[in-house]
């Protein structure tokens, strides 16, 4: 029993491991389908068993100096609560209806819920680690102290409590970010009555105390392998807001296009775009040939400003985007940004290279290598196009400063993608600019030389980013594939694991932060078939996810108590190969929403339930079931806020919670049959 | 993206050879492979294949080019045919569906930069035959003929061959988006075609996840687009009963999924006409004794296990439940409804199901089993009684008797010649039923189930399951039904159906789904294996046009997902697979 009176679940732990094998599970369905299923469930909460009335009235009481964004998203909730007609299809446990007591609806009604922001006027910017957790609380003015302590013991006397004109709605939140996660809870809480329409919460009295396990909750969007429409951006951002994620990784530029307008830079102009006057001594660089200099001399703040030569940075998007409609305005993007932060959301840019950078060769061929293409891009590149920038010209430098000069500043989170990844030695190794320089500077054309090779070109680059006030991430591979100076004496860089928990240990190990999001259960875009035009028989290089694979992923796998603390927290990744405007909603969801409660409150309880530790094997177990019903239940709620996301099961199931369930993991219903 | 580690998995994997395709001897076709695992560089060049999908017979082109005027005058007796005037109307507006910004700009250097003098005005249709009947050896055949002046022709045996060279015609139209204009390409254009396979269909599954009429029709547009001409419709299984039937409405009442998630037989009347008007049939599948957990809760003694606790043992798959196939009533409401659908269903095929029974539901049913005892006969027998007089009564309405393959090559009964085997749980299965000498509809479940690849949808986390894969848009072209058969074997394939079963696919997400996957599906059936002039079709040269036809779709409404990332769908011939891939 979950939802069982005063029951309190303590989600603090996460349980790994998909194929559970030793585990059994009650063949009994269980009381299920619960009014007040929240996604992602709150760390804790304790319920009673009264339906009230939101009145028809009911508003938000915000401080009166409360900040726009508060203000606005309390608008944004209200109307959602009071134009959806939104009906859960998961019906309540029959236990559940008769212990629900009924009779003071229509009597009393819930008229406000009062928003109570310590940082009232939200100073606090948004970023990494800032105070997101609130308590929400329907019930008695006299039994809520000022923190809402919540016990067993509280819990139990306000629920025998007796209606009367003290019950109210409470949310405290330390900033705005954390009341709007409170008012999604509370979007979530009120139903319609499906007979009259009227606007309900069930099991009040209610607490709830929340606050995310992990500070950083991301889904990655790739908007260079195919164009995604803003609308479709913006949709993402609603749904992300539903799910309580609070990053956007935007993978905006790779290979394939180069999808954001600038403006051509003239000479002497990046200062002004820099918007910074970082004041780094100017190193005097040939506008054309290779800077043979750069990977031994010793530069503290360099920046390439006076001496720039004219950009036609324009160039970059109009010969490299997919066409003039399939682009990003500076305009659009800021906009974009600030429609994500009103809902609680950073928005974290990634121009990916050294690596994947073919479409910078449109505008600037000189900058890039190793375009080859049919059939010798398989020698330089993961998968078409291949190209990569050439790091020991110049020209590639300006046009970097040139490039971050001006997006950088469109986005305002302290954090910056710099990519890194899958950086292909072949490529240079057949540049003869980079060869010719390695043999002149006697650096072997080995592993080890193309790491100082690299090591000189992500200095400068993270310098530019941090010139920016920008805090690099990277993909892992220029901490564990790669040899790099510059990586080992910066541990402030985080990096984003991609492969295995094993690389998570790694990391964390030699200090570093760490974003993770296995590619083995949170990337979205696997099990889709190879796309090259004539494999037959090519299969995804990783499997899909189903919701209950992507669910069982814990970031703190094999982890101690302080390596879990460099965990930041991890993304929800979908690639851009197979996806586009026709079908990113439901490649995404539900199954991201997986990946939002496991980084907001685990995928286990504390309390076991006992459907799952049969054997007694495990003392935290997946609460995997019992997540079944609500994220059914999500997934339509989502679909009702017009997010196109797919079905988990047939609706049959999602009609007759614990009837589809499978009944023993290592025993096929097939083989069951014969 | 971050696929470095696949590429030498993957490479490991396939043989790296082109495997050069046999051509077809007399004797059989000796593939041993369904597919071939890899296809070489292209064989043709790109441009010298129209962007028409799925691709013409026969087809020749000049280097002219056409203006098309945007008030094109349809003439002859043909045209004002009520199913072609209808289909007029719509494709006066198809045809200039095009895209401002293409994705893939018409590759314009095979044709004459300088349209000619006269544009296309005129489309004469000829029909041969007044009969608009439609069935699966109703003749599709046409031709098309667009000559410099501008005076088109389609003639076609039937309307349903007019229909298909109206689809061929709209495709010809190129839009030249700095003239804003439409224009034919490559006039002269003599196209005469005709499907290789008859029966080219898509299963629907309405009970698992219920589509509105609307999103059918939508569904079926698009069947017709991509010249498919089978709607099979999955109407009935065990999760929701939603067929309104006059005699019983009892069950939908209690087996669909609320009041809203049914269809009356004015629903069903009006998909069947507008299908009609399409060219495509409408199968329906009634899902019989197995699959029927619905029907037990409108009139619960012609269930058996009626959602049995726990399911499994029950039933493949929760809910379980079959049809009591001992109880007197469950014939005859089986029988009435088959009375009612062989009226509101007009082809002249049936699909009698017979899938995935359990026979432990039976087993522990105690009205089963007494009634074997007092009638002395085994289980089985009683099964193979209870089938057969179901089809019987099929046969009596004059249609054509489809069942799953189970009731031949699973439980052996003793079906007659003419009842069609629907093959689909493995690509083997076509060469068992053949050669039997039974005629097959192919539904090879690891080509051409387009539902698969989901994972499982239980709550539970499973290993994944072996042969469920997702079968991309690459493999189901290239699948070969005929391999292994003998061409006497390969004669009896009547056609093929792709599948979307509903478990985890509704309105949300099933034409992303089906789309393109089930264009490439398409193509096969209708364009085959060879061309009249014997020479292959392989993906490796469908991947130029299947590209463009993809955009068509997301153009005409359809949420067509992507083949591949935005630069190989402007440069196909950059992203093969190369023959040696590097280390």
């Amino acid at each position: 029993m979950i939802h069982a009176f005063y029951s309190i679940s303590a989600a603090v732990a996460l349980v790994s491991n998909v194929f559970l094998l030793s585990l059994l599970i009650s063949p009994d369905p269980h009381p299920a389908g619960v009014q007040a299923a929240i996604w992602p469930k709150p760390a804790y909460a304790c319920q009673g068993h009264r339906t009230v009335q939101v009145s028809s009235k009911f508003n938000f009481e915000l401080a009166q100096d409360a900040h726009p964004r508060l203000v606005e998203g309390a608008a944004r909730f209200r109307n959602r609560i009071f134009n959806s007609d939104f009906v859960s299809p998961v019906p309540l446990g029959a236990e559940d209806i008769e212990a629900e007591d009924r009779s003071q609806v229509g009597m009393l009604m819930l008229e406000s819920l009062a928003v109570d922001v310590e940082d009232r006027t939200g100073n606090a910017a948004l970023g990494l680690g800032i105070d997101e957790s609130y308590r929400l609380a329907i019930a008695y003015d006299e039994d809520l102290n000022t923190e809402f302590e919540l016990d067993a013991k509280l819990c139990k006397q306000i629920a025998k409590e007796p209606f009367g004109p003290g019950f109210k709605g409470i949310l405290k939140a330390k900033t705005i970010y954390g009341a709007l996660h409170g008012l999604e809870t509370f979007a979530q809480l009120v139903t319609n009555n499906p007979h009259d329409g009227t606007k309900e919460i069930a099991q009040t009295p209610l607490l709830i105390h929340d606050r995310p396990l992990f500070p950083h909750r991301g889904v990655l969007l790739d908007t260079s392998r195919n164009f995604l429409s803003m609308m479709s951006l913006y949709r993402t951002i609603d749904a992300m807001a539903m799910n309580k994620f609070n990053v956007f990784h935007w993978h905006i530029v790779d290979s394939p296009s180069f999808p954001i307008v600038l403006d051509d830079q003239l000479a002497g102009e990046a200062d002004e775009h820099a918007g910074d006057a970082s004041g780094g001594e100017t190193e005097n660089v040939e506008g054309t040939g290779d800077n043979e200099e750069y990977v031994y001399k010793e530069r503290k703040h360099t920046k390439l400003s006076a001496a720039q030569p004219n950009l036609p940075l324009s160039q970059l998007a109009a010969k490299g985007a997919f066409s003039d409609k399939m682009v990003y305005t500076k305009k659009e993007i800021t906009d974009f940004v600030d429609y994500a932060m009103d809902r609680g959301i950073r928005v974290i840019p990634e121009v990916d290279m050294p690596g994947h950078a073919w479409s910078w060769s449109q505008a600037f061929p000189e900058i890039t290598t190793c375009l080859d293409g049919f059939p010798s891009y398989s020698r330089f590149s993961a998968e078409p196009p291949s190209g990569q920038l050439n790091p020991v010209h110049s020209k590639t430098y300006q046009v970097i400063q040139g490039v971050y000069d001006q997006v950088l500043p469109l986005f305002k989170d302290k954090f910056a993608h710099g990519g890194a990844d899958e950086v292909n030695f072949n490529c240079w190794n057949a540049t003869a600019s980079v060869t010719k320089m390695m043999e002149r500077k006697h650096i072997p054309r080995n592993k080890e030389g193309f790491d100082k090779i690299l090591n000189g070109f992500t200095e400068r680059q993270h310098e530019m980013l941090r010139q920016a006030g920008k805090r690099p991430i990277v993909w892992e591979e220029p901490l564990l594939a790669h040899n790099l100076a510059t990586i080992k004496e910066n541990k402030d860089i985080v990096i984003q694991v991609w492969t295995s928990a094993e690389n998570i240990k790694k990391t964390v190990r030699q200090g570093y932060d760490v974003i993770t999001g296995s590619a083995d259960y949170w990337y979205m875009d696997c099990g889709f078939g190879d796309w090259l035009g004539n494999w037959t028989m090519g299969k995804s290089w990783c499997g899909y996810s189903s919701w209950q694979k992507a669910y069982s992923f814990n970031p703190l796998q094999g982890l101690n108590s302080k390596e879990s603390k460099k965990v930041l927290g991890g993304e929800a990744l979908l690639w851009g190969e197979q996806v586009d405007n026709t079908n990113l909603d439901s490649k995404l969801w539900p199954r991201a929403s997986a990946v939002a409660e496991v980084l907001w409150s685990g995928n286990s309880d504390d309390s076991s339930t006992g459907l799952w530790d049969g054997r007694k094997q495990n003392k935290n177990t997946l609460r995997i079931i019992e997540a079944l019903d609500r994220i059914n239940e999500h997934r339509f709620r989502m679909e009702a806020e017009n997010i196109l996301a797919e079905p988990l099961q047939p609706l049959w199931c999602v009609k007759n919670p614990g009837h589809c369930n499978w009944p023993i993991l290592d025993t096929r219903p097939e083989d069951l049959a014969k | 993206m971050h696929a470095g580690l696949s590429l030498s998995l993957c490479v490991a994997a396939v043989a790296l050879t082109t495997v050069t395709a046999q051509a077809p001897s007399a004797e059989a076709y000796s593939s041993s492979l369904p597919i071939q695992k890899i296809q070489g560089i292209p064989a043709v060049n790109p441009v010298s294949q129209p962007w028409i999908w799925p691709l013409p017979q026969n087809w020749e082109r000049g280097s002219n080019t056409l203006k098309v005027s945007k008030s094109i005058r349809f003439e002859g007796k043909g045209a004002r045919q009520p199913i072609v005037s209808k289909a007029i109307k719509r494709y006066q507006n198809l045809m200039f569906k095009k895209e401002d910004y293409p994705m893939i700009p018409y590759n314009w250097s095979t044709t004459d930069n300088t349209p000619s003098r006269s544009s296309l005005s005129t489309v004469v249709i000829d029909i041969k035959t007044n009969d608009d009947h439609l069935d699966m050896d109703t003749d599709e055949s046409y031709t098309l003929t667009v000559p410099v002046s501008g005076k088109a022709v389609i003639q076609a045996e039937t309307v349903y061959g007019v229909l298909h060279g109206l689809e061929t015609l709209s495709q010809l139209v190129q839009y030249y988006p700095e003239r804003k204009s439409y224009y034919i390409p490559n006039t002269p254009w003599k196209i005469s075609d005709f499907p290789q396979y008859k029966h080219r269909g898509i299963l629907l599954d309405t009970s698992r996840h219920y589509y509105t009429v609307q999103e059918i029709e939508k569904l079926i547009d698009t069947l017709s687009w991509n010249k498919l001409n089978v709607f099979h419709w999955h109407m009935l299984d065990s999760t929701s009963f939603p067929y309104v039937s006059k005699k019983y409405p009892e069950l939908a009442a209690h087996g669909a999924y609320t009041p809203r998630h049914v269809y009356t037989a004015k629903d069903i009347k009006q998909i069947v006409q507008f299908a009609k008007e399409r060219g495509v049939r409408v199968i329906p599948e009634m899902e019989a004794p197995g699959h029927s957990t619905s029907w037990g809760y409108g009139i619960p003694e012609i269930a058996s296990c009626l959602n049995a606790q726990p399911y499994f043992g029950y039933t493949v798959q929760p809910p379980a439940g079959q049809l009591n196939i001992a109880h007197p009533k469950t014939k005859e409401v089986v029988f009435g409804l088959i009375d009612e659908w062989a009226e509101l269903f007009p082809d002249s095929f049936f699909h009698a199901a017979g899938d995935e029974v359990v026979m432990k539901c039976w087993e522990n049913d105690t009205y089963i089993t007494n009634h074997l005892q007092k009638t002395n006969q085994t289980l089985m027998q009683l099964f193979e009684n209870f089938v057969l007089d179901m089809e019987d009564h099929v046969r009596q309405k004059n249609k054509t008797v489809m069942v799953w393959q189970e009731m031949l090559l699973e439980y052996h009964f003793n079906l007659p010649k003419d009842t069609v085997i629907q093959v689909w749980v493995g690509s083997d299965g076509v060469k068992e039923v053949t050669s039997k000498g039974y005629k097959t509809i192919v539904s090879a479940q690891n080509f051409w189930y387009l539902d698969l690849g989901f994972g499982r949808p239980r709550s539970n986390p499973y290993p994944e399951v072996q042969g469920a894969g997702f079968n991309h848009w690459n493999r189901v072209y290239s699948y070969d039904m005929r391999a292994n058969l003998t061409k006497a074997e390969a004669d009896l394939i009547l056609g093929a159906e792709a599948t979307m079963w509903g478990e985890l696919a509704d309105p949300n997400n099933v034409e992303d789904r089906l789309w393109p996957r089930a264009a490439a599906f398409a193509e096969r059936l209708w364009s085959g294996y060879e061309n009249p002039k014997g020479e292959e079709l392989i993906s490796a040269d469908a991947i130029y046009r299947l590209l463009p036809w993809r955009e068509q779709l997301v153009l005409r409404g359809v949420r067509a997902g992507p083949l591949n990332q935005g630069f190989c769908t402007r440069n196909p011939g950059d992203c093969f697979q190369p023959p040696n891939p590097a280390k």
